[in-house]
């Protein structure tokens, strides 16, 4: 298994976004370089049904254009606020847009409206095969 | 003019790695065409197949997305960049309000996320809002099921309050099927409900029928029941059928192919031999289990689980407590499903629920397949 480090307080801001975005799903981009998660960019969800749907706001997607000139891979992020963070058929269909680019992943289903334990995975998908990385919070 | 164009990674390995390259074009519309031309595979990245710019594609002109622009109309001017990016989209299968609600079928080996997916793409046509079709609807409804459509004429009665749980006393004078409508969506408001203020007959059936995946027959008439299995099977849609009598019940589901109600009765009874069906008296609880089983049988046939009453008719006797279950065979005579049918198109058989019975007549009706 390959792996993929990031940051505690990039971890933590991601739970958070996706605290305060709850029950709607909240995305967001990354910002990769040497295994590496170093840039963090939230992004408006543009979907009319955000309950079960992210997309992310055509004008926050340009970030991916700054992030390519920095030298950064681009890779994204997402919320389940309900179920587990393993990406759905909807978003294994829509990876397919981006294959092979980190999918971060966070679950609140058992984060008790922050007393409990979020769930943090991270992923790449090449058509349907889905691969889990082994995510190091550091 | 020339103007600088952004490649997104996904799309690199047409252009042979390059993430920019130069085109000369004074509109999106003229630079897209280009690089359609000059790199084989970029039109279907781009394009549907009526050639319009897909959904899931943005371009911008700088900064700005090409639809608060001007669409591909948008002018170019010498130093533009303009950049294209694949949509980052996805979602999960239910909504954290689904999961709460579905949640006892999520964890259930045989239904899971993927059977709850097929109860909520469902569309199930209940025919009557009475004494079968308010539990049975209730049930579907509760367990999630996309689509109802309910076909009734009637209005609510004093009368129908005792057995028909779909209708409350404050409904009193209401169409059936808004009655039944309010009253799924305060359970369920994810339940899309198709009324149809309608007596079922042969003007309508078909064009009824063909809208739903099921049909599940709640009527309490010989004219529809057999317009009902009649339609089903002459579409190839499964029919599942319940019926009540005074205190006995009896559930069945036919699939064309398995036998159908004609099977077992190929025409009506004479007109006048049925007890009216104002007459006849239902323990009040009895609807309830019928129609909650015939919405049992809907569910499974929709999941694709367990042992259907395909070819098995379920007595059930209330005073008793017994349940029987009859062999059914479809048979080769069978004026519908046999291998010769008489009748292919559908036939309108006088109302005759609601006819007064002789008395010499009364004791045949216990030799009547049980209707309401
Ligand atoms: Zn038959």
């Amino acid at each position: 298994m390959s792996t993929i480090s990031i940051s505690r307080s990039d971890a933590d801001a991601v739970i958070e976004h996706a605290r305060k975005g709850a029950p709607d799903e909240v995305c967001g981009l990354v910002g990769v370089r040497d295994g590496r998660i170093c840039r963090l960019t939230p992004a408006r969800n543009a979907s009319p049904t955000p309950r079960n749907r992210f997309e992310i706001d055509s004008r926050d997607l340009v970030q991916v254009i700054r992030d390519e000139r920095d030298g950064l891979d681009v890779g994204f992020y997402h919320s389940h606020p309900a179920s587990r963070a393993y990406p759905s058929a909807t978003d294994i269909h829509f990876a397919a847009l981006w294959p092979g680019a980190l999918q971060l992943m966070v679950s609140l289903r058992n984060d008790r409206g922050g007393k409990g334990v979020p769930e943090l995975h991270a992923y790449r998908i090449n058509g349907d095969r889905v691969e889990e990385l082994r995510l190091i919070v550091e | 003019m020339s103007v600088t164009v952004y490649i997104p990674t996904p799309f690199r390995a047409l252009t042979g790695g390059q993430a920019r390259v130069e085109i000369d074009a004074i509109n999106v519309s003229g630079l897209l065409g280009d690089l359609e031309t000059r790199y084989p595979g970029m039109r279907d990245r781009l394009r549907d197949d009526a050639g319009s710019l897909h959904k899931f594609i943005n371009v911008y002109v700088n900064s700005d997305e090409i639809s608060d622009l001007e669409g591909e109309a948008t002018s170019l001017k010498g130093g533009d960049d303009v950049s294209i990016i694949p949509a980052v989209a996805g979602g999960d299968i239910f909504t954290p309000g689904q999961i709460q609600r579905y949640s006892r079928h999520l964890l259930l080996d045989g239904v899971g996320p993927s059977g709850q997916r097929k109860l909520m793409e469902a569309r199930v046509l209940l025919i009557g809002a009475g004494g079968l079709g308010s539990p049975a609807a209730l049930y579907l409804a509760a367990a999630g099921v996309g689509t109802m459509g309910i076909v009734d004429f009637d209005t609510v009665d004093f009368s129908n309050l005792q057995r028909q749980i779909l209708h409350f006393t404050d409904d009193v004078g209401k169409l059936k099927v808004e009655s039944a409508a309010e009253t799924i969506h305060a359970m369920n408001p994810n339940i899309k409900v198709e009324a149809h203020n309608a007596i079922l007959d042969s003007s309508n059936a078909f064009e009824l029928f063909e809208k739903y995946d099921y049909v599940l027959n709640g009527v309490d008439n010989f004219p529809a029941r057999y317009l009902a299995n009649d339609a089903a099977y002459l579409l190839g849609k499964t029919l599942i059928d319940g019926g009540i009598n005074q205190f006995e019940g009896q559930v069945t589901v036919y699939k064309p192919g398995h036998g159908c109600y004609r099977c077992l009765f190929p025409a009506p009874p004479p007109p006048g031999s049925v007890p009216s069906c104002a007459e006849a008296g239902v323990l009040g609880v009895l609807p309830g289990i019928v129609g909650s089983m015939q919405a049992l049988e809907t569910i499974k046939q929709i999941l694709g689980i367990g042992e259907p009453l395909i070819g098995r008719l379920l007595l059930f006797d209330a005073l008793s407590m017994e349940f029987r279950t009859l062999k059914l065979r479809r048979d080769k005579q069978c004026p519908v499903c046999g291998d010769n049918p008489t009748i292919t198109e559908l036939i309108d058989y006088h109302e005759f629920c609601g006819a007064p019975i002789p008395h010499e007549l009364a004791e045949q009706r216990d030799r009547v397949p049980a209707t309401h």
